[in-house]
């Protein structure tokens, strides 16, 4: 028993290290290599951590949020944090208020994401503006949040099924569709 | 199955404690207490982020091409529009600067001489090798009459005697050059302070160009005499069609020189050779 435990501990430690080097991968991937049609960069990582929290729950997508946002930050040059607490915020509003809706619902990806991407972009521009300077909503809504959301909900349906299917099959589920 | 196996609220620390961290790390970074630690950081990645954004430019910079394309194509299509209306543009003005050649020709003639002139292209030379004719782009319509003299002028000869008019339509005319056999023209020849008249012949069929005749061996001819039109139908009053060609018209030069009989012939070098004549001018009218 007293062996196991700090064993335990150092797997999870180094899953963890794993877990951040992978999706510091995927952040360096969306900063420098995905093509921005029409200066619009689709955020893997918003997608990635909105879907993970309706698949998988808060716990694990707030983990997400945070090594993603901090890789984020590193990479994009913004405050330490700045990033993480705006993931962490899309994970709450896509998670929280759509707890009691069934997994197989496809509606769940598509309002989740809508929630999680709104949210995220109000952080965003809140903290932009206690930090930076102050963001004009309205403009801010129209050249970054719209077009953000819009390129979100495109591809974050197909997403969260794979990430549905590839959990699913880890628990060992059949996953069924509900219309 | 529901989202979450457990109570979201019971798991709610670890986002909280996420949170605070962030926070904390926010207010860190902010204060300048992590510049060090996250210079460091960035220096150690900045090479592979630098490589990365070089192979994102080139994916991003296929994928502008490739939306690109239909937009080249057009312009592509409006750039081979645009050649082509340059290149007619280009044959306009070349076909307006050679009449204006031309033009700048019949004026400088026709101040050196008393005659009014058409121009006119000349359209196809005679199919087979019987006959010595042009048409020129010419008739009726324009004032083109059988018997005209018409001319020509290459490089730097003056304007000369290349034929007659033979035949005339309404927007054509065919011209019988003096080279054909069936030409004959009454002429003059110039010899020093004298001149003498004579009749000249083509003489293409017979393997030659013009022959000089029936010359008076008063005065012998010589090489490098000019000949030119005598006029003898105009002068003479006769309304005949060769009343049309002036006297002094230019023909030629003697060649060389031969006696028969009581007169002396001569061969004939014209100033123009007809067969080279893309261009000529019908000779109207004259003032004398």
């Amino acid at each position: 028993m007293g062996v196991d435990k700090p064993r335990r501990i150092e797997e999870r430690f180094v899953r963890e290290i794993i877990l951040a080097l992978v999706l510091f991968g995927v952040v360096m991937v969306q900063t420098t290599v995905l093509p921005r049609p029409l200066e619009i960069a689709p955020n893997i990582l918003l997608m990635l951590v909105i879907c993970r929290a309706l698949v998988s729950g808060l716990p694990n997508a707030a983990r997400w949020a945070f090594y993603g946002g901090l890789s984020l930050d590193i990479c994009a040059g913004s405050t330490l944090g700045t990033h993480a607490l705006a993931l962490l915020a899309a994970v709450i509003c896509a998670g929280l208020p759509l707890t009691r809706l069934h997994r197989e619902n496809w509606l769940l990806p598509l309002v989740g994401g809508l929630f999680g991407t709104l949210a995220y972009h109000g952080v965003l521009a809140l903290l932009t503006t206690l930090l930076v300077a102050p963001v004009p909503i309205e403009t801010y809504a129209v050249i970054v949040a719209v077009p953000n959301l819009v390129i979100t909900l495109i591809p974050v349906l197909p997403l969260f099924l794979v990430m549905r299917w590839f959990v699913s099959r880890q628990r060992g589920e059949v996953p069924m569709d509900l219309y | 199955m529901r989202l979450q196996r457990q109570s979201p609220y019971r798991s709610f620390t670890l986002v909280v404690a996420l949170i605070v961290l962030a926070l904390l790390l926010l207010l860190l970074d902010q204060s300048g207490r992590l510049g060090s630690v996250r210079a460091q950081v960035e220096s150690f990645i900045s090479p592979a982020l630098t490589g990365l954004t070089r192979v994102g430019s080139s994916v991003t910079g296929v994928s502008q091409e490739l939306s690109e394309v239909p937009q080249l194509r057009a312009q592509v299509k409006q750039l081979q529009d645009e050649n082509s209306r340059l290149k007619n543009d280009m044959i306009a003005v070349q076909a307006v600067q050679q009449e204006n050649e031309r033009l700048r020709t019949q004026l400088q003639i026709q101040k050196e001489q008393p005659w009014k002139l058409l121009g006119a292209e000349v359209a196809a030379l005679t199919p087979d090798s019987g006959r010595h004719i042009v048409h020129i782009a010419a008739g009726k319509q324009q004032g083109v009459q059988p018997g005209m003299a018409v001319i020509g002028r290459e490089g730097s000869s003056p304007a000369a005697l290349i034929g007659v008019v033979d035949e005339v339509g309404p927007h054509s005319s065919t011209v019988l050059l003096i080279t054909d056999f069936s030409s004959v023209l009454s002429a003059r020849v110039y010899h020093q302070d004298q001149v003498l008249d004579g009749v000249v012949q083509g003489q293409w069929q017979r393997g030659s160009r013009l022959q000089l005749t029936q010359v008076s061996r008063s005065v012998p001819l010589a090489e490098g005499d000019v000949v030119m039109t005598a006029g003898l139908t105009a002068a003479s009053g006769l309304d005949l069609p060769r009343a049309a060609i002036p006297r002094n018209v230019p023909i030629g030069t003697i060649d060389s020189v031969s006696t028969d009989g009581y007169n002396q012939s001569a061969s004939l070098r014209p100033y123009i050779d007809p067969d080279q004549v893309s261009y000529a001018w019908v000779l109207i009218s004259h003032d004398e």
